[in-house]
């Protein structure tokens, strides 16, 4: 790394590594795999930052590659999971499990809100990934409709009818794995 | 229009800021360096590409100057008069 590089990235870690990591949780909900986007996220930073031209602001570059990269790492869980019948998950003599990896492990959540946070989460991530990030972006992050249209690339319009979709099926899915 | 109601994501509101961990900075920098090891520079790209496009051409070049060598042989012969192509006729 060049001393000047080194710097500018440096930076910009220490400005995005809190939202990169919170994000990255709300999407992987698991410690160890929002460890481990947020690594690669500021890998990628650093490989585009001479390429970077500046259409966009660095936060919003930031944001657009987090989600590229855990709506990723997501599919290809799912895609491992869908073909786990290929090596067996139990130990042949004791039957018990090899790998015991949480599905919820969100250092954010106190231990008397993770029933409820868990359920909500679940859901979440049961709807399609557009309505999914623009409702983490607008109920996690706090951003305003026009922050995310910037951030998806969309218009401000689209962000509202994605948004009001997303609480609707949500609203459904709630509902759904309550009774 | 089908009125749904809002969903209840208040325990949402409830979640933490969580700072991240702080040996992430020396992971991200180890996987750099280990990145900008294993990547191939543009200028050893740009041999190797150039260095393919000769080879591709010098053989095309190779391949037609050859069939075009065996089109023009029994010309060539005949004009030598090497074949005697009428002597059966005669």
């Amino acid at each position: 790394m060049t001393k000047n590089v080194r710097d500018t990235f440096d930076d910009i870690y220490h400005a995005h590594k809190v939202l990169v990591y919170n994000l990255a949780l709300s999407y992987l909900l698991v410690a160890e795999d929002a460890q481990e986007i947020t690594q690669d996220v500021f890998v990628s930073v650093y490989q585009g930052l001479k390429s970077f031209k500046e259409q966009s602001s660095i936060t919003t570059w930031v944001y657009r590659i987090t989600i590229n990269k855990s709506l990723d790492f997501l599919k290809a869980k799912q895609r491992k999971k869908r073909f786990g019948f290929f090596t067996s998950l139990f130990h042949p003599e004791t039957n018990e499990l090899k790998y015991d990896k949480p599905t919820f492990d969100h250092p954010g959540v106190q231990l008397e809100n993770r029933e409820a946070v868990e359920r909500i989460f679940k859901c979440i991530h049961q709807l399609p990934d557009n309505q999914k990030t623009a409702l983490l972006l607008s109920k996690i992050e706090d951003k305003t409709q026009a922050e995310i249209a910037e951030i998806m690339n969309l218009s401000a319009k689209a962000v509202e009818s994605l948004i009001q979709r997303a609480k609707q099926n949500l609203s459904a899915k709630l509902s759904k794995s309550e009774g | 229009m089908k009125h749904t109601p809002e969903p209840d994501l208040t325990p949402l509101d409830r979640i933490a800021r969580v700072d991240a961990p702080p040996f992430l900075l020396t992971r991200i920098r180890q996987k750099i360096d280990e990145s900008s090891r294993t990547r191939i520079s543009p200028t050893f790209q740009w041999v190797v590409g150039i260095a393919a496009v000769l080879f591709l051409a010098l053989n095309t070049f190779a391949i037609l100057k050859v069939t075009q060598k065996t089109k023009s042989t029994p010309v060539l012969a005949q004009g030598m008069n090497v074949v005697p192509t009428s002597f059966y006729n005669e």
